[in-house]
């Protein structure tokens, strides 16, 4: 097993370093730099002024060498200065980490906690009232547009009812933990309502697959009350893909939420490698987007240790 | 004297087993371990074992789906050993196959009809009403009506479906037959027409035949010689009537001691009958010495030691050889 | 029959499944008894209902199929009339069931051990440790070297014959008055076939259970049957004691099976040449009229298309639905 974890790691920093070189290819191959929005903002400068700033943060090197000193410098740890916040990049990151992960962790945890009894529900009455309306529910969540469902929340509770806030972190002046929660509210409503639809029918098909096999017919031969025969018997092998699934789908966990932060505008990472990229910040816009392949990678590798694990007729090595 | 139709000598075949990675532990099915077999014109022989005996692997490298890694294969006197595809061409419409699941070895998307033409196509064996011809004609030779031609493999029922199958490896009039386990999938009462069929075919086209099964008694109805496979290697092999006479091999004994016996009322229990100890081997690691001394009722210390050589028995019918140290004293010990 | 009252009492039974088209009579009517101790082995095709049957025993007939008429009785107890919760107790406790495929039958993510624990735990009331060392017992018991090992192992690190006995170990454990195997040795080497059928008899001769041993495969079930029951298209059409079945058989459907079952002529005598029954098994939504063999019976008249036989007593134990047959 060991080996197997050496070797998936070696490989993914080999995406690792492929990716920040094709990602600082084109971000770089984008029209403009800081600079030139700078000019745009500013019309007193002239080009010469332009000319010596760019030679001052070097952005009139080839490609090639602004990639070879971005890397040595990121391999020591300076990962650049953010133009955008005007502090180093290092030190805007963690934040808005921080308020990702609270904000996927959360709706995470809830769909998990929705999608499961509510997939083997369904699945142990198959074809019933019951659980046509669950299906038809769940085809409105992945259906439905994350922007639109965003929208018509904030329209409802915080516009309609007053009950939310419409948007943001926190209330200007505020500190309190209750404010937070609040406005943490709609966003994970609507990335739970999102995903939750996602995982119900996954968990649901794969039950009603499990529920047919031959150990099953076995458990209640043996006399197994149904409900172990579902929950222990059954759930248990269901789980084993389910939770492949949901594994990687912890990579999408940091960039996913793009469009309900910003929405939302609450400040996470999607919507800090948006802002980034639009504003031209290279360094930010790079971190980011590199974090998103680790947790990729890091995703990837979670799953295949989870399928591992939970079925013992995997085995690695 | 003429070639046999088809000669294997010392093929070897293995393959890698677990996972492939950059730090993986090697690990070998030894499939198939120096086999020598021979088919020749118009004679059946049966290859039988139980599973992981490597039986299946030897019927593949018979019509060269398999390369042997070592050894080799020849058809009518000619080395085809790992022959490219279109040198090989022309032995593959002497030699033709007929697989165990006849459910699986029909394309579902085509018509019985162009199932049946595809064989001749491929040989560019004549034009199109002559090949509707031939298709008609297989098709009558298996029982088959010339009306159910346009109907979809899913539409026959397994008897049926081995049918089609067999009129296919038919079609292309080859010189040999291999038929790996091919009744096994079919209902009783159905698994003696299609063997009364291959008796036929052998009847009415002399065509040679290769039968791969794990049912002795299916063999006994039908085959001329009889090869005993254990662990990929040969370890009996006798004309029909000789092998059942005076089985020479203990793997052999046991095999036949096996096979269900109706009317003879309940088993006796621990008997001298009794069941075979142990379980069918694991081909990835195979014991040292004969490979059956694990299970051997009268293994002893040489056994462990050394392989024995498939060689003649003493006193018995031409050909009959088995490998084992002790072949005369069980021989001598007759029929189980 | 036997002397005394039968072990489990089955009349009318009637096992039915709605498909498009129409309803399946998967077993249609049937009746029959099970002896306490003896082996009662039954035989037939695909279609017959033979498994079926068995599962109905256990009610673990899979839905949409349903038991739509008949009753099913074990000792004095009514199977039919229980509630969920008193026929679980059933399960498992005084009727065991073993499957034909051991790989698909045993939960691949739970040890061995473990699978026969539950039984133990479930029926037996040991505790968890408890119920783990008496399951390695019974790994033992059921002829697995080094059981103490191989109670960690996980299904799929057991060979075939070697699940086969697992099974048998959990069927066991709850000390079953009746075993039902279907099809138990179907899926296995012919060697290991014999090691298992000597294991079922050694321990059916040890515990005294009565056994159920259905089959496709005649010589088998001869090899294990005190008496034999052979079933076509949902319904008996024999039953008699094993070796006179065999010996005499008198339904042609029984004499067309025995016909058709390639033998060891050097061992089992020729016994007159391997005969095909033609025709196939009917369509269960379309069986012919009358008697549902009579398409493809030697000895069909208008008599046996107009009306079904019954199944009728003709003494020496001996049960017959043909009325052709000739006792």
């Amino acid at each position: 097993m060991t080996r197997y974890v050496a070797q998936r790691s070696i490989e993914s920093l080999i995406v690792l370093a492929v990716m920040s070189v094709v990602v600082y290819g084109l971000i770089g191959l984008m029209p403009g730099d800081p600079i030139d929005l700078m000019i745009n903002a500013n019309p007193n400068l002239t080009p010469a002024d332009a000319a010596r700033l760019k030679a001052l943060y070097g952005l009139d090197l080839p490609l090639y060498e602004r990639y070879w000193n971005w890397l040595t410098a990121a391999l020591g740890g300076d990962f650049g200065y953010s133009r955008l916040f005007s502090r180093p990049v290092l030190e805007v990151l963690p934040a808005y980490l921080g308020r990702t992960a609270i904000l996927m962790g959360a709706s995470f945890v809830l769909s998990v906690a929705i999608a499961i009894p509510t997939g083997i529900w369904a699945a142990t009455r198959p074809y019933s009232r019951a659980d046509y309306v669950i299906n038809l529910l769940s085809f409105a969540g992945i259906s439905v547009a994350p922007f639109w469902l965003a929208l018509l929340l904030i329209m409802l509770f915080a516009v309609g009812l007053g009950w939310l806030p419409a948007g943001g972190m926190q209330t200007v002046g505020l500190d309190s933990l209750a404010d937070k929660a609040a406005h943490l509210v709609l966003p994970v409503l609507a990335l739970t309502l999102l995903s939750v639809a996602g995982v119900t029918r996954y968990v649901r098909a794969e039950m009603i697959g499990v529920l047919r096999q031959d150990y099953v017919r076995t458990a209640r031969a043996k006399g197994v009350p149904e409900r172990q025969v579902v929950w222990r018997h059954g759930l248990r092998n269901a789980l084993i893909p389910v939770v492949t699934v949901l594994a990687l789908d912890f990579g999408a966990l940091f960039s996913g939420a793009l469009i309900t932060e910003t929405v939302f505008a609450y400040p996470g990472m999607g919507k800090l490698i948006y802002d980034a990229i639009l504003g031209n910040d290279f360094n930010m816009a790079l971190i980011g987007l590199l974090f998103a392949t680790l947790l990729t990678l890091v995703g990837n590798l979670l799953a295949d240790l989870a399928y591992a694990k939970l079925d013992p007729r995997i085995s690695y090595g | 004297m003429t070639a046999p139709l088809l000669a294997l000598r010392d093929v070897v075949k293995h393959f890698p087993a677990g996972r492939a990675g950059w730090f993986a532990r090697p690990a070998t099915v030894h499939a198939v371990n120096g086999v020598s077999l021979e088919v020749g014109r118009g004679e059946t022989v049966a290859v039988v074992g139980e599973s992981g005996c490597g039986k299946t692997t030897l019927a593949r490298l018979a019509v060269s789906l398999y390369a042997p890694d070592a050894g080799r294969v020849s058809i009518d006197g000619t080395d085809v050993t790992g022959l490219g595809a279109h040198a090989l061409k022309p032995y593959r419409r002497r030699v033709q196959m007929i697989f165990q699941d006849p459910y699986g070895s029909l394309n579902p998307r085509l018509p019985v009809s162009a199932i049946l033409a595809e064989p001749l196509v491929i040989h560019g064996l004549g034009a199109r009403a002559e090949r509707r011809r031939r298709v008609e004609e297989a098709a009558q030779a298996v029982a088959l009506q010339a009306g159910q031609l346009d109907r979809y493999p899913h539409e026959f029922s397994g008897g049926q479906r081995q049918r089609i199958a067999i009129a296919r490896a038919l079609i292309a009039r080859p010189e040999l037959l291999v038929a790996d386990e091919p009744l096994s999938a079919l209902d009783v009462s159905i698994q003696v027409a299609i063997l009364d069929l291959f008796r036929a075919l052998k009847r009415d086209f002399g065509i040679a035949l290769l039968f791969i099964s794990h049912d002795l008694a299916v063999v006994d109805l039908i085959a001329d010689r009889i090869a005993v496979m254990y662990l990929g290697h040969i370890v009996e092999t006798a004309a029909r009537a000789d092998l059942f006479r005076a089985p020479a091999h203990p793997y052999t004994r046991a095999l036949i001691a096996a096979v269900p016996a109706m009317g003879h009322g309940k088993r006796a229990r621990g008997g001298p009958k009794s069941a075979l100890k142990g379980d069918v081997p694991d081909p990835i690691k195979p014991p040292p010495g004969c490979p059956f001394h694990p299970r051997c009722p009268r293994a002893e210390d040489l056994c462990r030691r050394v392989a024995p050589m498939l060689d003649p028995v003493a006193g018995a019918g031409a050909g009959h050889r088995a490998a084992c140290h002790f072949r005369d004293e069980v021989a001598a010990m007759g029929a189980p | 029959m036997t002397a005394g009252a039968p072990l489990v009492a089955v009349r009318d039974l009637s096992v039915v499944f709605p498909v498009e088209g129409g309803v399946v009579r998967a077993v249609d009517f049937i009746g029959y008894d099970i002896a306490a101790k003896r082996t009662l082995g039954v035989v037939g095709e695909s279609g017959s209902g033979k498994s079926v049957a068995a599962l109905a025993l256990l009610r673990l007939v899979a839905p949409p199929g349903r038991i739509a008429a008949g009753s099913i009785r074990l000792g004095d107890l009514d199977l039919l009339a229980l509630d969920e919760e008193a026929m679980r107790r059933v399960r498992g406790a005084r009727i065991a069931m073993i499957f034909q495929e051991p790989m698909t039958a045993l939960n691949p993510v739970f040890t061995v051990g473990e699978q026969i624990a539950e039984v133990l735990r479930l029926h037996r009331g040991l505790g968890e440790r408890a119920a783990l060392d008496e399951a390695v017992g019974m790994l033992e018991r059921v002829g697995i070297p080094a059981p103490a090992a191989r109670a960690r192992d996980y299904p799929h690190q057991l060979s075939g014959g070697m699940r086969q006995r697992a099974m048998i170990a959990i069927a066991l454990a709850g000390r079953p008055e009746l075993l039902i195997a279907d099809e138990p040795t179907t899926a296995l080497d012919v060697t290991i076939q014999a090691q298992i059928l000597d294991l079922m008899l050694e321990l059916q001769d040890a515990l005294g259970m009565a056994v159920l041993f259905i089959s496709h495969n005649l010589a088998v079930v001869s090899e294990v049957a005190d008496d034999i029951m052979v079933m076509y298209a949902g319904r008996i059409v024999e039953r008699a004691p094993a070796d006179a079945l065999i010996a005499r058989p008198l339904h042609p459907y029984t004499q067309g099976l025995i016909a058709a079952v390639p033998r060891l002529a050097a061992r089992d005598g020729d016994g007159g040449a391997l005969r095909a029954i033609p025709g196939n098994v009917p369509n269960p939504l379309a069986l012919p009229p009358g008697c549902r063999f009579s398409d493809r019976c030697p000895l069909a008249d208008d008599g046996c298309r107009a009306a079904e036989p019954t199944l009728v007593d003709v003494g020496g134990g001996r049960q017959v639905a043909c009325f052709k047959a000739r006792p």
